[in-house]
């Protein structure tokens, strides 16, 4: 039998060997599918950021900056891009980068067979003109003050596909090819998606990085303590004192603007009835439901408390189980003791939620207490990533469901909350709330603009098409044997091609 | 997978079993942190004579500490200070978003005429202070050359002119506001800050002997508050490098790293020393209060204000490091400093919408932030006029 010192000295070598090995971070769950196409969920964002490149990407300032270009220039009327793409970029399959690839890609984006969830960010684009091999002009709609700054999606080859219609089960999704600081190696068997580094990328100090499913998140604060991965993309509140005394952790804040909020499908006709949504916003004691889960701050509309756009003076919906019971009352249901009844049948609240979201689910048991109080029965669903790609963003398939959107620095919420927005899962249509993003959109007055959006986010509040729940203290983990780290303030891994493991 | 948990215990035990022990020199003891600790009596004395006043500044509650000590007290030098250098963070916040605005207002070509037409000769009168001398320069090489706002000049005579309240009030108010367009002050906390000019107070208090000149302060000793108020810093980086603490090398993230790690070495040394030696009382205080936490705090962000305008990158990452996670507001474990610290260093990054974050916890203890924050407010909007915002399910 080994001693104990001999056992220690094991486990100590077997620790620091590990530390020799890629970037190991862990999030919630693997990505379904790795194509900027479809792209829906961060999870899916950051490892992305590691594969592909934009024509330009942030700089350390959050200033675009060239990243396939070796030179561009804006026509005066600014309603031009000519671009030449760097020579010494070649896709991980050892192809060229053309500009082909930038053609296929905004032309795969605007394709409405593909139905890409990212069309929205080339619509400013008219027209694409491919000037030779590496060089091309896009056509604007309009004059861009600044276009640099909205041509950072990814570009994907062009010649590993056969048509700008591409679907979401394109091979393509489980072996991914860009021209990023890492290239795809393998899906493991356990749900990690491991990367190498390219070898035709400069300057790339680590061997690769492995994203590990780890759906338990206090476990995965224990592999990063234990050193059995160098980061997590986001700690729960209640590990943040374990990890902030941690001499071998570093915390850093990851900025995105994040809400949780519980969707009604107005689709339906019950939630088509906004005295209806009232009635549930008044009957959960969100209060209640966020004390578990740790620090965070309450919302009233479609913003965080820190947004330019947060609308202050917007009071809170009480909690106010009474006056939810008298509206049910006079919908035509009736208390038999237990539940609510109509038509014979008990008020079911039927939630959708993805089964990876260990949060989400203490938050349904707790839900599910609050409303079984009240005679509002609620019956949960928890299903897969792909299940809820499939029912919740294209075919709105469901009843209520509870989800997370996260911003980036602009905070833009016309997709959710516009009638016409591609995120709308909820069917919400006020001609109030479009009315004021349309204007919004249109402003470049920044005062005017956030004086729009606080008027749309009281707009939004007093029509609930969701019920507003919190904002949580968003940091990241990361060993503090990796160095030169930061993180951008939603793709997170932009500058990772600066880490190294020591 | 939970089959390693036993493993990893293991592995804990055999790390924690292997930390080492350091003699520190005697004069550690010469630190506040050791001698309110190892010398509860000396705490107590210090505290006799202003409690509240003691309890505010360690809650980083500026006003009141302020108010609640005695004028003319060792103490309340400590809080006018403090609220001093949160001033001058601030100031500094509404010059670099002012100067932004005026710069991103002419790019996108945007109207000029009216307020923001006259904001340009108001901003350039508040550079009467050396530290906005940068702003003036900039000023003058900007395009716009209106008029005084209407009013303006006879309203701010008796603030400009030293009088305090006025000054918070034109800090939180705005000076004009014709419907959407709504002017701030971009002077107001230059004033504030120059209203209790730090230099002189701090020259004070180096000479001061005892703990009050120090508790609670990024300096540990006498000697070291006195070594650098004698350096030709700005006062909020007094205490960055002092010379009874590792001494700071960050010229990039490695070296910031190293630095960082000596310094929790070093406290964590002292605080087991301290443990071992300290009586009950001390180590009940060193514990309840935090004061481990607060001088590692205090001295973080020293040296983020020290790198903050040749690396303000460096700086954030140290202002990042100081922020204690698990505590949202001001209070005992997160200052106003390290708050406008971060803020100041978040702005310069280029981060200006995370910025408002930072800012979010002061101007709920402090309305006077407003004002910073509505500027700040207004660039982060007009800097991300031309991007197309992106969005995903988390």
């Amino acid at each position: 039998m080994p001693s104990l010192r001999s056992l220690c000295l094991g486990l100590t070598l077997a620790a620091s060997t590990a530390s020799a090995t890629p970037l190991r971070y862990a999030e919630d769950s693997a990505p379904g599918i790795i194509n900027p196409l479809f792209t829906t969920n961060m999870t899916e964002a950051r490892v992305q950021e590691l594969i592909f490149d934009g024509l330009f990407t942030d700089g350390r300032d959050l200033q675009p900056t060239p990243r396939l270009l070796a030179n561009y220039s804006v026509s005066e009327d600014r309603t031009q891009l000519t671009g030449e793409l760097r020579s010494d970029v070649q896709w991980h399959d050892g192809n060229p980068l053309t500009a082909d690839d930038v053609a296929f890609t905004i032309a795969a984006m605007k394709d409405p067979q593909t139905a890409s969830t990212e069309a929205a960010r080339v619509r400013f684009i008219e027209s694409v003109e491919v000037t030779g091999p590496r060089t091309f002009r896009l056509h604007f709609d309009q004059p861009q003050l600044a276009p640099e700054a909205r041509l950072n999606f990814k570009i994907l080859p062009a010649h590993l596909f056969t048509s700008t219609t591409v679907s979401r089960a394109d091979p393509f999704r489980q072996s991914p090819v860009g021209t990023g600081p890492f290239r795809m190696h393998a899906f493991g068997e356990d749900g990690s998606v491991i990367l190498r580094a390219n070898d035709n990328a400069q300057g790339v100090d680590l061997e690769g990085v492995t994203l590990r499913e780890v759906a338990d998140k206090s476990y995965q604060a224990q592999l990063l303590v234990y050193q059995s991965i160098e980061a997590l993309v986001r700690v729960v509140p209640r590990d943040l004192a374990t990890l902030e005394s941690d001499r071998g952790v570093e915390l850093y804040p990851y900025q995105t603007n994040s809400w949780w909020y519980l969707g009604m499908n107005q689709q339906h006709e019950r939630w088509a009835d906004p005295e209806m949504r009232q009635m549930l916003a008044l009957m959960i004691n969100v209060d209640e439901l966020l004390r578990p889960i740790g620090t965070g701050d309450t919302i009233t509309g479609p913003f965080v408390r820190s947004s330019p756009f947060y609308n202050h003076d917007v009071t809170k919906v009480p909690h106010d189980p009474d006056t939810a019971r008298t509206t049910l009352a006079s919908k035509g249901y009736t208390f038999d003791g237990t539940w609510w009844v109509k038509d014979g049948e008990p008020l079911t609240v039927r939630l959708l939620v993805q089964d990876d979201q260990e949060v989400g689910q203490d938050v349904v048991i707790a839900m599910q207490g609050q409303l079984q109080r009240y005679g509002v029965r609620l019956e949960p669903q928890f299903i897969d990533e792909a299940s809820w790609k499939s029912r919740v963003w294209q075919e709105r398939d469901f009843d209520v469901l509870l989800s997370q959107w996260t911003f980036d620095r602009n905070e833009d919420i016309y997709d959710q909350f516009h009638s016409q927005g591609s995120r709308n899962f909820t069917g919400y249509a006020s001609e109030q709330t479009d009315t004021l993003l349309d204007q919004a959109r249109q402003s470049v007055d920044p005062q005017e603009k956030r004086s729009l959006l606080q008027q749309a986010h009281a707009s939004i509040a007093a029509d609930q098409p969701v019920v507003f729940l919190w904002t949580l203290d968003s940091y990241a983990a990361v060993s503090v044997r990796v160095k030169n780290v930061q993180v951008h303030p939603f793709y997170f891994f932009t500058w990772a091609a600066d880490w190294s493991v020591e | 997978m939970r089959s390693l948990a036993p493993a990893l215990l293991l592995l804990a035990a055999c790390t924690a079993s292997e930390a080492p022990v350091v003699e520190l020199p005697p004069e550690a003891r010469a630190s506040w942190l050791a001698e309110a600790v190892l010398e509860p009596d000396a705490f107590e004395a210090l505290t006799a004579a202003s409690r509240d006043g003691w309890v505010s500044l360690h809650a980083s509650d500026l006003d009141g500490a302020v108010s609640h000590f005695e004028q003319g007290t060792t103490g309340e030098r400590r809080a006018l200070l403090a609220r001093s250098l949160v001033y001058a963070d601030l100031a500094a916040i509404t010059d670099i978003a002012v100067w932004r605005t005026l710069r991103e207002w002419d790019r996108h070509e945007l109207d000029a005429s009216g307020t923001i037409d006259g904001l340009v000769p108001i901003w350039r009168r508040c550079g009467g202070p050396d530290r906005l001398s940068e702003s003036v320069r900039r000023g003058r090489g900007l395009p716009y050359d209106g008029t005084v706002l209407p009013g303006w000049a006879e309203e701010r005579v008796a603030a400009y002119g030293g009088d305090a309240e006025a000054l918070r009030s034109l800090a939180t108010e705005p000076i004009l506001q014709q419907g959407n367009r709504i002017v701030r002050d971009p002077c107001a906390y230059a004033f504030l800050a120059s209203h209790d000019d730090p230099a002189p107070l701090l020259d004070t208090l180096a000479a001061t002997e005892g703990l009050a000149a120090r508790f609670l302060g990024p300096a540990p000793t006498a000697a070291d508050l006195l070594a650098e108020a004698a350096r030709p810093v700005a006062a909020g980086a007094v205490g960055a490098r002092s010379p009874s603490l590792p001494p700071m090398h960050t010229v990039d993230l490695s070296t910031l790293q190293a630095d960082v790690r000596a310094l929790d070495d070093y406290l964590a040394h002292e605080r087991e020393r301290l443990t071992t030696h300290a009586p009950d009382a001390g180590l009940a205080l060193m514990v309840e209060l935090g004061l481990v936490g607060r001088l590692r705090q205090e001295v973080l962000v020293a040296r983020s204000r020290e790198l903050m305008n040749e690396q303000p990158t460096l700086a954030l990452t140290l202002a990042d490091i100081a922020w204690d996670a698990t505590d949202r507001s001001i209070g005992s474990k997160n200052s106003a400093g390290a708050a406008s610290t971060r803020a100041r260093a978040l702005l310069l990054a280029g981060r200006t919408r995370a910025a408002l974050d930072a800012l979010e916890p002061l101007v709920a203890a402090w309305p006077q932030a407003t004002g910073a924050r509505e500027w700040v407010a207004d660039l982060a909007v007009l800097e991300g006029l031309e991007r197309t915002g992106d969005s995903k399910e988390e």
